[in-house]
């Protein structure tokens, strides 16, 4: 079972605010991939059969949002925008240091899955570019220097589990 | 300097908090505006000149008065009314939610009761972007604040009405932000914008009247309650009242949210801002978000209010203001630019689709030194055949980007296909791979 | 009375003045008054949701500053429409050059070549020239894959119209096809690739505007060119839904639904769609055959009437059994002239014997949309005719005539000394009867049918008999002949087998 007594719970108690089940189904997704990390087959059929929603409906919705993902990701998943405030910042670069030390591509995640590179677009924080999303958090104002002190930190993180 | 209405206890601890915010005379508006009627505070808000800080500014007070008074279903049942904040931002250079939403939650529970109040609603909706998962969780806790104090529930400050407001989460989707596909994804879809008519306002929300406005827009509503329409509107021109939060990125010294007179001018801006780094001079500004046409570093003596800057041919839009040094490329940052509208294009209309994509696949090919001169008269054409023709305004927004950039500096175009390559990189210049490039799926 | 009526509110489109009703869209109001064609369209479909996604349909409205969609956009007393103009086939030519960029635009060897509107509409709106220099889009490693056991998807091809997913949504609320992704990444599936499961699935390659999905019964059969349309009822079963039957060189290629507001809407079921093959069936006896010895054997009209002849001239108690998918001409010619072929006596029934189903009575839907337990087509035409249906007291006959059109069933026990089948029958079902005299189709003849809920259709001949198939009339005017002139009759009997 994917969607536990807690996730169901959490759904339950946002029922009464919205007039329909399928309102439901982007706060369902959140919580599925809070738990799971990202959004499997099960938990699409799950997903439907808990809101009594067809499946086409469940999958058009998990794949038109890039947020929810459609394969497991790292335990780190470093997001790193690229558009054109941080680029006029320098995200291209920090890019590259990213990949040179993760040794994979921007959409590729570690053969040891800890780490989950991906390119994004505008997270809404310009002001403080480059940024960068891992996990929950944002990381701003980035340089080299700071972005390797965060990933040394980040690296700790998991050793440390 | 002019006066600060919205932003004026930036960075100071616990200013997100109920205590904090009451101290400083919060929810005074609220109070007063419970003792108006409904139609009181829409002519207040008309008075004031707010208009929409969303991106198209439309006037907020007609918007309200928009909303059906009292609307039944065809077995003659009331129907609900849904106020919506939109809170996704994700226009590339437009960070301001994010500053309100994380320092003046109650400004904004405020400024919704009073709009709920005045269009009588008793259900409202903050659609915030899924990335801000720290956001929502501030804004979560101010809401159960205002519940805990008897602001939000069955019976705001104790009088027969209630009110109450949900987070919602959006995830990942820049056309969310655009107020139909908003809708359509607090539902539960695909936000994809829908046909209008009919206006949210009549078949809005779960085809209920509703009414969407910007977390800016709401955050300005307690202010003029409280100090009075014609203080607001005195700060701002003749057809657009108040302050406005400028989110100011790109090349400046000090990047950042500024909330200044609506109308100040764009050099002086700049120069509030610390100037551009380095000493370098201004090539471009893109004055109101991404999908604000460009302006030349000659063409920056303008005001920023809605008006002077569609004037200018240009627009106001989100209030994202992004500086572009004379270092920068300008047909890469284009490129940028049009990268984000293939991704964050919903996909529904053929121009759209097909234009986004076809405009991006363009300015990566000329950038990369593999353009030729038909290329340039070509994006014309494209636009032309984007603009005007699609569902929502998206198609439009492409453009933005496209025809200013080319039109405005043809000659570093030009540049590129002359060469064979981008002037402002080394001759050998290796590009990095970019899994974007194959239109392979 | 009408006097006291408001005037119905009209609009002006391209110079005509017309009526429409209230809520109509533009597009509604042209097509109720037969002037839509001026308007082209990829995702607007009349039994589907409007989506306005295409862009196609924009038409100039006076007044309004932008172009507006005629599927869309609300009629309204004295709007003035144009749909030639200049800033409409500019809008129209964009549409086009969009949605050619990334299509293959491999037409000779597209199946829907000859009826895809993307194809159409190229040599009316399209802006002639690509310049569309980039990579063009291409969707995984084959070009084609199986959408169900029924479809192909070639997606290179789709132009992402959705009227299939919308279809599926909410024609057969099966809701197994969505778009996965966005913006230009779209791409059509199955939900979670699990296929299609509906039985109404051959509508989405008609509703298709290009060569994305085709239907495989259909697939590579024939170029689209060749083929003659023909207006039809299909007898696969109660609904009788209006068709197309598409044909040349008197072979049957594919069904198409017909539109039919009173009857079947714009749709039918796969089961009808196919169901002509039957009458193609190889194994379908077209020649008159007689049990010698143990088996049948082929024969001619000439021999096989003066037998038919013989053997009801001597029996005491005929049954004529006529299948509830004969005609209602047939049925009661049959019924009027047969017994003067006796001197004994002659009891008529009426027999359907599908899924169970006795009389009108016992018939039920399937499902919400089309598809009836009663898999023929004019059972409530032999009520219509005071026919009755069989019964188990009706027995002990010493000729039993089974008469069909080869969509009603046979009785499993034996009701005649001697058995006779009459119409379209199978080679294998052949071997149980004494002879069989190769009847029509339904597609052969011409006639009428009272479909299941009381709608009275009559219907013409798609293609010529096959074999020595023939008529009801032609065999009883040649036994009347042969009964008057035996020798003329038999030629003429022969001439018309032929």
């Amino acid at each position: 079972m994917i969607i536990d007594q807690h996730i169901s719970q959490r759904i339950d108690e946002l029922r009464p605010q919205f007039p329909t089940q399928q309102a439901l189904l982007l706060p369902l997704l959140h919580e599925i991939q809070e738990k799971e990390g990202w959004i499997s087959k099960d938990a699409i059929k799950e997903a439907a059969s808990f809101l009594k929603l067809p499946l086409a409906r469940v999958e058009e919705v998990v794949s038109f949002y890039t947020m929810y993902n459609r394969k497991p990701v790292g335990k780190q998943h470093v997001q790193i925008c690229t558009n054109i405030a941080c680029f006029l910042r320098g995200a291209d670069h920090l890019l590259e240091c990213l990949e040179k030390r993760l040794g994979i591509h921007e959409g590729q995640t570690t053969a040891d899955g800890r780490y989950t590179l991906t390119a994004v677009e505008c997270l809404a924080a310009c002001g403080t570019a480059p940024v960068m999303q891992v996990n929950k958090d944002y990381h701003e104002n980035l340089n080299e220097t700071s972005l390797l002190q965060l990933m040394d930190r980040l690296d700790k993180e998991l050793l440390d589990g | 300097m002019a006066e600060v209405l919205l932003t004026k206890h930036n960075g100071i601890k616990d200013n997100h908090t109920l205590s904090f915010y009451k101290a400083a005379g919060g929810y005074q508006a609220l109070e007063q505006a419970l003792g108006m009627t409904p139609d009181a505070i829409i002519d207040e808000v008309k008075k004031s000149n707010l208009r929409g800080r969303g991106g198209a500014g439309f006037p907020t007070g007609m918007k309200w008065s928009f909303m059906p008074k009292n609307p039944v279903d065809a077995q003659g049942h009331p129907k609900p009314k849904y106020l919506v904040c939109n809170a996704d931002e994700g226009e590339p250079g437009t960070f301001k939610d994010r500053l309100l939403l994380t320092q003046y939650p109650h400004m904004l529970i405020e400024g919704m009761l009073i709009a709920a109040h005045a269009i009588g609603s008793n259900q409202g909706y903050i659609y915030i972007r899924g990335e801000f998962y720290r956001e929502a969780e501030i804004v979560k806790a101010a809401i159960k604040e205002a519940r805990a104090a008897g602001l939000l529930g069955k019976k705001v400050m104790g009088r027969s009405w209630a009110f109450d407001i949900e987070i919602y989460r959006g995830a990942g989707a820049y056309i969310c932000g655009e107020e139909t596909a908003l809708l359509s994804s607090l539902e539960g879809r695909r936000g994809e914008p829908r046909l209008k008519p009919p206006f949210p306002a009549q078949v809005g929300a779960f085809g209920m009247p509703s009414c969407v406005n910007n977390v800016e827009t709401f955050c300005a509503v307690p202010t003029i309650i409280k100090d009075g329409a014609a203080k607001f509107a005195a700060i701002g021109t003749e057809r657009s009242g108040g302050t406005r939060l400028f989110c100011v990125s790109g090349h400046v010294e000090k990047p950042g949210v500024y909330e200044l007179p609506i109308h100040m001018n764009l050099k002086d801006l700049i120069q509030h801002c610390g100037g551009v780094r380095g000493g370098r001079s201004v090539k471009a500004v893109i004055p109101g978000g991404a999908s604000a046409p460009m302006l030349r570093g000659d063409e920056i003596d303008v005001a920023m209010d809605f008006d002077s800057l569609a004037k200018a041919g240009t627009m106001a839009g989100s209030g994202g203001v992004i500086v572009i040094d004379d270092q920068t490329c300008i047909v890469e940052s284009a490129a940028r630019l049009l990268k984000f509208y293939e991704h964050e294009s919903c996909g529904q209309c053929s121009q759209c689709r097909e234009g986004s994509h076809w405009l991006a696949r363009m300015f990566n090919r000329i950038e990369a030194g593999q353009g030729t001169t038909e290329d340039l008269d070509k994006i014309a054409h494209i636009c032309g055949n984007m603009a005007g023709q699609t569902i929502c305004a998206f198609a439009d927004a492409v453009t933005g980007p496209a025809l200013s950039t080319i039109r405005k500096f043809r000659a570093e175009f030009e540049e590129h296909v002359r060469l064979g390559r981008c002037p402002s990189k080394p001759e050998h210049y290796v590009r990095p791979h970019d899994h974007h490039a194959s239109a392979r799926l | 009375m009408s006097t006291t009526e408001s005037p119905k509110p009209k609009v002006t489109i391209d110079g005509q003045v017309i009526e429409f009703q209230p809520g109509d869209t533009i597009m509604r109001a042209a097509e109720r008054a037969h002037i839509d064609q001026g308007i082209p369209r990829f995702c607007y479909h009349p039994g589907l949701p409007v989506a306005g996604t295409c862009r196609m349909c924009t038409v100039e409205v006076e007044k309004a500053p932008k172009l507006m969609t005629a599927c869309s956009t609300p009629a309204a007393d004295g709007m003035i429409v144009h749909t030639q103009s200049e800033k409409v086939r500019k809008s129209r030519a964009g549409v086009m050059e969009f949605l050619l960029t990334n299509h293959p635009l491999d037409c000779p060897v597209c199946d829907q070549a000859g009826e895809c509107s993307l194809q159409d509409y190229n040599y009316e709106y399209g802006p002639g020239t690509s310049e569309f220099r980039e990579e063009k889009r291409v969707y995984g490693d084959a070009q084609t894959k199986p959408l169900s056991d029924r479809l192909t998807l070639n997606m290179n091809r789709c132009i992402h119209c959705e009227r299939c997913v919308r279809y599926t949504e909410d024609v057969t609320k099966t809701s197994e096809l969505l778009m996965n992704s966005r913006g230009w990444r779209k791409e059509l599936t199955t939900a979670l690739e699990e296929g299609l499961f509906n039985e109404y699935q051959g509508n989405i390659a008609d509703i298709c505007p290009v060569g994305a999905i085709t239907f495989n019964d259909f697939r590579f059969q024939k170029r689209v060119w060749f083929l003659k349309e023909k207006n039809a009822i299909c007898d696969g079963c109660a609904k009788g839904c209006s068709i197309y039957a598409d044909q040349e060189k008197n072979v049957i290629y594919r069904y198409r639904a017909r539109h039919n507001e009173a009857v079947n809407g714009h749709w039918i079921c796969d089961e009808g769609r196919v169901s002509f093959h039957t009458y193609q069936d190889p194994e379908r006896v077209v020649q008159p055959m007689l049990k010698a010895q143990a088996s049948l054997v082929a024969t001619n009209w000439e021999t096989l009437v003066p037998w038919l002849m013989q053997s009801l001239s001597n029996a005491r108690r005929v049954l004529l059994l006529i299948g509830t998918d004969a005609t209602s001409e047939e049925a009661a010619t049959l019924t009027q002239i047969l017994p003067s072929f006796t001197k004994g006596e002659v009891v008529t029934r009426f027999y359907n014997g599908t899924n169970g189903v006795r009389q009108s009575s016992d018939d039920s839907p399937l499902d919400e949309l089309l598809r009836r337990k009663d898999k023929t087509p004019n059972t409530k035409g032999m009520e219509l005719l005071g026919l009755h249906p069989l019964t188990e007291q009706d027995q002990g006959f010493d000729v039993a005539i089974y008469f069909r059109s080869g969509r009603a069933a046979i009785p499993a026990q034996k009701l005649g000394q001697v058995e006779i089948a009459w119409g379209v029958f199978s080679a294998r079902e052949g071997e149980r009867f004494a002879a069989v005299l190769p009847g029509l189709g339904t597609v052969e003849k011409f006639g009428t049918f009272t479909q299941c809920d009381g709608v009275t259709q009559s219907f013409e001949a798609i293609i010529q008999p096959h074999g020595a198939s023939a008529s009801v009339k032609k065999i009883l005017d040649g036994m009347r002949m042969k009964a008057i002139v035996p020798i003329l009759a038999a030629r003429e009997v022969a001439r018309d087998s032929v």
